[in-house]
């Protein structure tokens, strides 16, 4: 499988405060890759060193085959990036904007500009600054899908955005995805979960793990044991066992590596006395608090 | 090429409103300039339009640079197909095009307005075009590229001007101060290595900046300029701006001319007339210039001195802007003006740490930097408040005032030549003679850019201009064994 994104033991550090500590990063051409963590795990930092906007301290990054330091505007034609945090030049509507860049890209479609100006109800004669901060990410994502990118880097895209726009963002980015590769970074889990098909989870500089959203919902379960009488939590359980907690009768806990045969036995094995054993599916939010919870208490 | 069309345009659209205003101040300045010529009522009023002249286009710079911001992570063109050569290249156009040229356009106009053919000075013209460019708009693209925004600019802008001063201050203080004071024929050579300097220095942040985006870097490169263009001075000697312009001049003066010797004469007049107000020891050495041609003169830019004594002391003066050669004229004249074949005054300062002892004997070598100067040209200036063209001096009036008459020229962005305002009575020999200074009078935008006046001894009598162009440069040794200082004229504080 090829890659749109690879990264190689990628490493930022701002004087003595390491911001990535070693990223190891694949991202499958055409999948939808979510870069999740808490605040300050270095996303927006990887992203910036993936668009060359930062100098990595150690290590390299491919994006599209090509080193990310040695990213040349014929590659940026083939790259969307939509940020949160990037400064636009506010004086210019949004019209004279999709204008202007226009001729920058070979592959820019006229129509398609139109459509999504449409799309996303963006009105084309009102300056950016005078926007509001959806409009503005519209504006930006418009801009940044009107030629077709083989890859779309979002840095944060709906922090700060109602509901209502972020379900128009979405629709506005899914429906100009096929054969594209996006690649976004958030912290709003239950819309990742929507239309993610790849998950990388950093925190403090490091990728935990990373792999297809699908395997990664298979193989966490909340464990809820019930027992006839309170029972004590033993003192060894499995590492793959997060956050074990007991309530009177009932234990429960994540299990990280379940397996639909493996785990019941194990936990037989523990808890020879339980009377029942559910394991239940988990949303993605769910997954991601045990895992930041488990990484600080590591 | 097209891409950096696409971004000029851009920059037009967005800035057009300051290009205006830069270019209505230009011209206004350009008025100013004809309107004080004729002497006209807007001439006051234009010339306050100077200061905003000049801070209109490093405003219009500044805001240009930043456009496409250079520092940060939040810039929108650092992830868009943007070439920084095509970036570079349009702010670069827009510079050219829409400051530069317009200042040229408001020069052309001010001296087509006065009368002047733009061809006479269309090499003065690039001249300016060129010190325009590097100095503000390089250094100012440079400045702006290092910072985030306006505010910052303005800031980092007077931090750098009073770091200069303060660099400035320690050079004069660590240096020979003679070496740095005021050159005013050879200025040339100190502001094209000065310019020179900050050209490099701008090139290499820019260079930082655009290419790699190497902000800290970039940083410490402005800081070291600004340390550098305080010292640079060092690098530019005044000798080797002389040294220059006699190479460049491509006349061989004949050995013969304007040679110097020892010549204490009784009858020599007092060169204790011209005391100066000066620390140390004024030494008055009395010499005699002969071999210049009848027509011609010589004008003795500086000196510089070795004194050795008897017991192995000595002092280097470096080429001193005070020593000069002043010619014995009726009265003890001190003016330092061009001179004739006959006796004068070489004179220097020594400093009081070489004290000396009026009986002890002295090796006294001096080198004199002599201007050669062609025919004297005479005008006469009527009084008037009308200013007057006259070829190589520029534009004249001579003013009934304090003193008795005062005369006044300035001239259009080339230095004149050597000229003298001469009183002359009905009768006898001149009642005063002046040197017309070549004060700069530059804001960097109008075009005069020298100016010189001097007071005239009496309202009766005919004021004359005797102005000489020079035509060469050379040297003279003048080498003394034995002398003692109670031979020489001499004053200590």
């Amino acid at each position: 499988m090829s890659h749109a994104i690879c990264t190689y033991a990628l490493e930022k550090r701002f004087r003595r405060t390491v911001a990535l500590g070693g990223v190891d990063l694949q991202v499958p051409e055409g999948s939808i890759y979510a870069l999740v963590g808490p605040n300050g795990a270095g996303k927006t930092t990887a992203i910036k060193v993936l668009m060359n906007i930062l100098r990595p301290t150690a290590g390299r990054s491919e994006v599209l085959s090509t080193d990310s330091r040695r990213l040349a505007p014929r590659d940026f034609a083939q790259i969307g990036y939509v940020s949160e945090n990037q400064e636009m030049p506010e004086w210019m509507t949004v019209a004279y904007f999709l204008n202007f860049l226009r001729p920058f890209y070979p592959t820019w479609d006229d129509a398609l500009a139109a459509e999504l100006v449409r799309q996303l109800q963006l009105p084309t004669d009102r300056k950016l600054k005078h926007l509001s901060r959806g409009m503005r990410m519209k504006a930006s994502l418009a801009s940044s899908l009107a030629y077709r990118p083989k890859l779309i880097v979002l840095d944060e895209p709906f922090t700060g955005l109602d509901a209502l726009v972020r379900d128009e963002l979405i629709e506005g980015l899914l429906a100009r995805a096929e054969g594209t590769t996006i690649f976004i970074s958030s912290h709003d889990l239950a819309e990742i979960e929507s239309f993610a098909s790849h998950i990388g989870y950093l925190d403090e500089g490091k990728l935990r793990f990373s792999e297809e959203l699908e395997s990664l919902s298979a193989r966490f379960r909340e464990v809820v044991l019930t027992f006839e009488v309170p029972h004590p939590l033993p003192a060894n359980l499995p590492a793959a066992w997060l956050q074990p907690e007991t309530t009177g009768a009932v234990v429960r806990f994540i299990d990280s590596q379940f397996d639909a045969e493996r785990t019941p036995a194990g936990v037989r094995q523990i808890f020879p006395d339980a009377r029942d054993i559910a394991a239940n599916g988990m949303p993605l939010r769910s997954i991601f608090v045990a895992l930041a919870k488990a990484s600080r208490h590591a | 090429m097209r891409d950096a069309l696409l971004i000029f345009r851009k920059d037009v659209r967005r800035l057009w409103p300051l290009v205006a205003l830069n270019g209505f101040l230009f011209d206004s300045v350009a008025a100013g300039d004809v309107a004080t010529i004729f002497n006209t009522k807007t001439a006051v009023p234009l010339l306050f339009m100077q200061l905003p002249a000049i801070l209109c286009p490093l405003f219009l710079i500044a805001a240009l640079i930043q456009q496409e911001k250079l520092t940060g992570d939040r810039a929108y063109w650092f992830t868009r197909p943007f070439s920084w050569r095509n970036v570079l290249a349009a702010k670069l156009l827009f510079a050219v095009v829409l400051v530069s040229l317009p200042l040229l356009m408001a020069q052309v106009t001010a001296l087509l307005g006065t009368g002047l053919s733009p061809f006479a000075y269309a090499g003065m013209l690039l001249r300016e075009q060129v010190r325009f460019f590097i100095v503000p708009v390089i250094e100012i693209f440079a400045l702006a590229a290092v910072t985030r925004g306006m505010v910052e600019f303005i800031w980092v802008t007077l931090l750098c001007m009073v770091a200069q001063l303060i660099g400035l201050l320690i050079f004069l203080t660590v240096f020979n101060p003679a070496e740095a004071q005021d050159w005013p024929r050879f200025e040339w050579f100190r502001s094209a290595v000065l310019a020179a300097f900050a050209l490099l220095f701008a090139a290499a942040i820019l260079l930082l900046q655009y290419a790699g985006r190497r902000t800290t870097l970039a940083r410490a490169t402005l800081a070291a300029a600004v340390i550098a263009l305080a010292w640079a001075r060092v690098l530019a000697p005044w000798h080797v701006g002389f040294d220059l312009a006699r190479r460049w001049s491509g006349y061989a003066v004949d050995p013969v001319i304007g040679q110097v010797s020892y010549s204490p004469h009784p009858n020599l007049m007092h060169g204790g007339a011209c005391w100066f107000e000066r620390p140390g020891t004024f030494l008055f050495i009395p010499i005699d210039v002969k071999g210049i041609p009848e027509n011609l003169a010589v004008f003795s830019e500086r000196t510089a001195a070795r004194i050795e004594t008897s017991d192995g002391r000595a002092w280097n003066s470096g080429w001193q802007a005070v020593g000069q050669i002043l010619p014995s004229s009726p009265g003890g004249s001190c003016l330092h003006k061009p001179l004739s074949n006959g006796p004068g005054w070489l004179n220097f300062n020594l400093p009081r740490r070489f004290r000396l002892q009026p009986t002890e004997r002295l090796h006294i070598r001096a080198s004199v930097a002599f201007t050669l100067l062609g025919p004297v040209q005479t005008a006469t200036l009527p009084i008037s408040t009308h200013m007057r063209w006259i070829s190589g001096v520029g534009f004249c009036a001579a003013l009934v005032g304090e003193p008795p008459v005062v005369a006044e020229c300035i001239a259009p962005l080339e230095e004149r030549a050597y000229t003298v305002l001469r009183t002359q009575p009905p009768v006898g020999p001149p009642c005063s003679e002046d040197l017309l200074s070549n004060s700069v009078m530059s804001s960097g935008i109008g075009i005069w850019r020298f100016s010189g006046g001097g007071g005239t001894c009496a309202t009766q009598g005919q004021i004359y201009l005797d102005s000489r162009q020079p035509i060469a440069y050379f040297e003279r040794e003048l080498d003394i064994s034995g002398i003692r200082l109670a031979d020489l004229e001499y004053q200590r504080p």
